[in-house]
């Protein structure tokens, strides 16, 4: 039986594997993070390929749950893993050819140690283990944003912790109020509980996890640290935080005030909260001068886009939110990446200063291209079915102003998308030429092929997100499976 | 099957194009050439048959299915003017991407005819969207973005209307609907019929079009014009007469509100048209004016009145793309498209002429071309109807119809030679052999209208809408007779007559242009002979007031309304970190304030 601690287990190995063979062996970090990664996604996928047809649970420390620390991969959690793992292994891959952050051996140590977290927090079925993989992969983060000793990495850095910490601090509170009324810290225990203890605490308890994972998952407006975080960071860092962290905090929000917190206010707050972060973000990135900023921008709105479709709480909206989640990982983390080997080359950051790029590298120019049309949500690309999805699933219980927002901020988003797909084919004499070393396109091409396969035979893949609808939906499945038995 | 084999010829064809052009540009050429000439061939043997397919892609099954005639008729306009279009883009310069694109937008726009369900229909509706925003693309950017974003908004439309009609009835099928309220099938059927406005070019969302047809490649305005417009004109089919058939047939208010949208677009894009110094800009309007009759006719909702749209989007189709290959030849020779600046070639390229002026003669709907029998029943359909005015409107669209074509062959083809063009020859066979190609059913369907009537009957009697008295040469209404035949004998035998007495006429003597003198001066070079700088002045001075009343300045505000609100919204990301934290402890504070006191069961 393949074990989800091995996940777990291996990448703390990797991990402090670089850190002490570093002293001997230079520049080995990529490498080993590559494995590490690579064999996490080997394990993750044979586990979550197993889980569709009987969920995985791993107990430690020879109890069975409430009493000791359990991992839970069922199809929701399996296909939040698969979505991490598979872009974490492409970034890792990115990285193999591309320079990393110095000093390189402490940045793969704490990528690794990043994945390690959003990994834990999506595999966990404890309250309090949740919060320890949550700030191991908070606190790698604000690390790695801030790595590039520049300005602006350290005040996006800065911002990112200051607001997350009080985010977890709140999330800690919320554990202490249900420990207390409980007297347990199994998220399916609880759950079974949630009848019989105190209202007001419970309702206390809700809106301080509500808090916490919008700050994770970028909902307005508890996201201010997002734009700065995104820009100042590592392209890859960036790839990361719109593939990884952001979807790692995506699932605790969901997993919490699905199955833990099932409180029927969550609809309506997830839904306001949701749509307001996707038009103000769409708006503020309509303004943006720099490509960075504007995809940290759209990155936020989109989150917020997928918050208000699981708000809608039915299995099509959840199929169709899991789809978006999917399609907006993809995307985003190709277009962070190609802005990377953009950055790489030639240093520029403006919008302006992409002028003519894509007319003069082909290949930049179709992958910028693909990644934008999918995440516009065109045809022959697998954005059109997670937009419809979405549309036809808001139209089918009658939110008639949601839907109508959503369509507002979709037309504004293609907007300055489609501007910056004017820049890159402007005609520009001047515009330079870029070396593309073929293992730092690899990802973004398996990406593209990802995008164009989905788009025209989307059945590939819609199964999977059915499954994972219906089990983040029945709750009760999810208590049976852990303490149940 | 066949159709899915067309399509699937168009898709892989697209592509081969595009990787064939990396290799050798005559090499895409050639494949471009055969999979349209395929899909010509292909589609034009399932004349009179049933044809369909259903696939399953697993998160939908995808039906296309001709289920009107109206989807062959408009499927059949797409490819001919599709191969006649990329026949002459050879000549012009475009990427490689180009060839791509446009097969691709026949596939969209052959799958949109015969879309079965909503989800085909929306899908197909976004391929022509995208891939003819690259088609434009190629030529200009910024009317790309334009155009992209207008269509989008349409689309927008139409899939909520497709979202909230799943609601009601559980079902993805065009199904004639039941079981809705008068008021819910009224606001489903204008949000669709919004979205198909702004693929038609109906006022007020016609704005894109005259950015877009100037800005687009010229062979691909043609296509642009004769055929993408088209998949308006059939989504409004659909919805006025299968989708919401009884009810829209019972909605009587709803059909004269349609047919004075139509009627107002028609006159005041005319009036617009007649404004335009670019001869495409020019064509823009003549081809937002026409569809307007197209409009006014089928939302009139008498077979008549149907006949006449139908007959009018027929003819429509044939010589609105006439006269932007035409267009496309004298700017692929004179590299320009702006009538100040060109004239006298009529004997440089005498083809093009030819197609420009019975172009033009059509699209005043004269006879004996193919504009005459439409505009002919379109006005006996109001009159029957009793609906005076708005045939008095449409008259008077029709007048302006003959100032804008005027000035256009005069412009053009008239008056002086610019030195600069001396040396212009015809323009090659790729853009010759469309002009002649339409200029066939120009006068053939202009004398025997039947062969396009007995068509549209198959659709009136299908969907149960009644039928018209005529046969290949003639019409009959309650108001009269008409034969197009002998109307066509007796035009020919003037035409022959005028010229016989211009033979017989008295001697003529040939001068060079400038062999001439005017108010005692003799003329050169510098002097302008030629009218064509503010053409109708006389006009536009009188219309002063109402050319000010533009609906793009309430757009422009919008815009700039939405600018306004991404400022704002900007400015809520300060960058301070005070501020953030403000944010969130306001926020968690509210939440508590609100939802504190409640019980939450």
């Amino acid at each position: 039986m393949v074990n989800p601690i091995l996940i777990i287990a291996i990448s703390l190995f990797g991990a402090f594997f670089i850190a002490l063979i570093s002293p001997f062996v230079k520049r080995t970090g990529k490498i080993i993070a590559f494995l590490t990664i690579g064999f996490d996604l080997y394990i993750g996928a044979t586990l979550a390929l197993k889980s569709l047809r009987t969920p995985v649970i791993a107990y430690t420390a020879g109890f069975k749950p409430p009493f000791s620390i359990n991992l839970v991969v069922e199809p929701f959690s399996a296909v939040f893993l698969l979505i991490v793992l598979t872009i974490s292994f492409l970034i890792s891959l990115y990285y193999l050819a591309h320079p990393g952050e110095e000093p390189e051996d402490k940045f793969f140590t704490l990528l690794i140690l990043n994945i390690t977290g959003a990994s834990g927090i999506i595999m966990t079925g404890d309250l309090f283990n949740l919060f320890v993989f949550f700030e191991i992969t908070a606190i790698s983060s604000y690390a790695l944003v801030s790595i590039r000793k520049q300005k602006a990495s350290l005040e996006g850095g800065i911002k990112y912790l200051i607001i997350s910490s009080i985010g977890s601090s709140l999330f800690l509170v919320a554990i202490a109020l249900l420990y207390g009324q409980t007297g347990t810290l199994n998220i399916a225990d609880i759950a079974a509980k949630l009848p019989f203890i105190n209202k007001s605490v419970a309702l206390v308890a809700f809106l301080l996890i509500l808090v916490a994972f919008f700050v994770e998952s970028e909902i307005f407006p508890f996201n201010g640290w997002a734009p700065d975080a995104y820009q100042g960071a590592g392209e890859g860092i960036s790839a990361l935080l719109a593939g990884v962290i952001s979807k790692a905090g995506l699932y605790a929000l969901i997993r919490l005030t699905f199955t833990l917190l099932d409180l029927p206010l969550r609809s309506k707050l997830l839904i306001v909260f949701g749509i307001m972060t996707f038009l103000i973000a769409e708006l503020s990135a309509l303004k943006q001068k720099r490509v960075k900023r504007m995809l940290a921008y759209s990155s936020i709105g989109q989150m917020g886009l997928v918050v208000a479709i699981f708000g809608i709480g039915t299995i099509p909206a959840l199929k169709a939110a899991i789809f978006q989640g999917v399609n907006h990982a993809v995307s985003k983390v190709a277009l962070f990446l190609l802005v990377g080997m953009v950055i790489k080359n030639l240093g520029i950051y403006k919008l302006d200063d992409y002028k003519g790029l894509g007319r003069k590298n082909p290949l930049l120019g179709l992958l910028f291209s693909l990644a934008i049309l999918n995440l516009l949500g065109f045809p022959l690309f697998a954005g059109f079915w997670s937009k419809l999805s979405i549309l036809l699933s808001t139209g089918k219980q009658g939110l008639y102003l949601l839907l109508s927002l959503i369509l507002t901020g979709a037309i504004v988003e293609v907007y300055y998308y489609v501007r910056f797909m004017k820049i890159l084919y402007e005609r520009n004499e001047e515009a330079s030429h870029l070396e593309i070393h073929l293992l730092e396109a690899i990802p973004i091409i398996a990406m593209a092929a990802f995008i164009i396969i989905i788009g025209v035979n989307p059945g590939l893949i819609t199964p999977l997100f059915e499954k994972a609808s219906e089990a983040i939906f029945m709750k009760f499945s999810y208590i049976n499976l852990v303490i149940g038995g | 099957m066949t159709l899915f084999y067309i399509l699937l010829i168009l898709f892989v064809g697209g592509i081969l194009t595009y990787l064939g052009a990396k290799i050798s540009k005559h090499l895409g050429h050639a494949i471009a050439f055969t999979s349209s000439a395929l899909s010509l061939y292909f589609h034009s043997i399932l004349y009179g048959k049933l044809y369909g397919f259903t696939i399953d892609i697993g998160l939908f099954k995808l039906h296309a299915v001709a289920f009107s005639p109206l989807s062959w008729l408009i499927g059949e306009i797409v490819v001919v003017i599709g191969f006649l279009s990329i026949l002459a883009s050879f000549k012009e310069k475009h990427s490689d991407f180009y060839y791509l694109s446009v097969q691709f937008l026949l596939a969209g726009m052959l799958l949109f005819v015969n879309a079965y369900d909503s989800i085909t229909l929306f899908l197909s509706l976004e391929l022509v969207t995208l891939f003819s925003f690259f088609g434009i693309w190629d030529g200009g950017k910024e009317s790309a973005v334009k155009y992209l974003i207008w269509n989008l908004l349409g689309a927008y439309f139409i899939v909520a209307a497709i979202a909230i009609l799943y609601r009601f009835t559980g079902s993805y099928f065009m199904n004639e609907v039941h079981y809705l309220s008068e008021a819910q099938k009224l606001v489903l059927f204008l949000l669709l019929f919004a979205g198909f406005a702004v693929k038609s070019a109906l006022m007020p969302f016609h704005v894109w079009v005259k950015d877009a047809y100037r800005d687009s490649p010229h062979s691909f305005t043609a296509l642009l014009s004769g055929a993408v417009s088209k998949i308006g004109i059939f989504g409004y089919f659909l919805i006025m007469f299968y989708t919401f058939a009884k009810f829209f047939i019972g909605a009587k208010y709803l059909q004269l509100t349609l047919a004075w949208l139509g009627g107002i677009t028609a006159l005041f894009a005319g009036i617009y048209a007649t404004t335009k110094d670019d001869s495409k800009e020019l064509l823009a309007y003549s081809s937002i004016s026409q569809l307007g009759y197209v409009v006014a006719g089928i939302a009139l909702a008498t077979p008549l009145s149907i006949s006449a749209g139908a007959f009018q989007f027929v003819g429509h189709a044939i010589f609105e793309t006439l006269l932007f290959f035409t267009i496309a030849s004298v700017a692929y020779r004179t590299g320009t498209t702006r009538m100040t600046e060109l004239g006298g070639l009529i004997k440089k390229m005498p083809v093009s002429f030819i197609g420009l002026l019975f172009g033009i003669i059509a699209l005043s709907g004269i006879p004996p071309t193919v504009g005459f029998p439409g505009k002919w029943m379109l006005y006996e359909s109001f009159i029957i109807e009793g609906r005076i005015l708005l045939a008095a409107v449409i008259f008077t669209a029709s007048i302006t119809a003959f100032l804008y074509s005027f000035r256009l062959v005069y412009s053009i083809f008239l008056g002086p030679l610019p030195s600069k063009y001396e040396d212009v020859k015809e323009a090659p066979f790729n853009f010759t052999f469309p002009i002649i190609v339409l200029l066939i059913p120009l006068l053939l369907f202009g004398v025997q209208p039947g062969i396009v009537l007995y068509y549209i009957d198959r659709f009136l009697s299908i969907f149960g809408i009644g039928k018209i008295e005529h046969s290949y040469s003639y019409i009959v209404t309650s108001l009269g007779k008409f034969n197009a035949l002998y109307v066509g004998i007796v035009f020919a035998a003037a035409f022959v007559f005028a010229f016989i007495v211009y033979l017989l006429g008295g001697r003529t003597r040939k001068v060079h242009q400038f062999d001439n003198f005017t108010a005692g001066e003799v003329v050169d070079e510098t002097y302008k002979l030629h009218y064509v700088d503010d053409f109708y002045l006389f006009l536009e001075r009188e219309i002063k007031g109402f050319l000010k009343l533009r609906i793009e300045s309430l757009y422009d505000w919008l815009s700039k309304f939405v600018d306004g609100l991404g400022d704002a919204a900007r400015r809520v990301y300060s960058g301070s970190h005070g501020d953030y934290i403000a944010y969130l402890g306001f926020t968690l504070l509210l939440l508590i304030l609100i939802y504190g006191g409640k019980l939450w069961f």
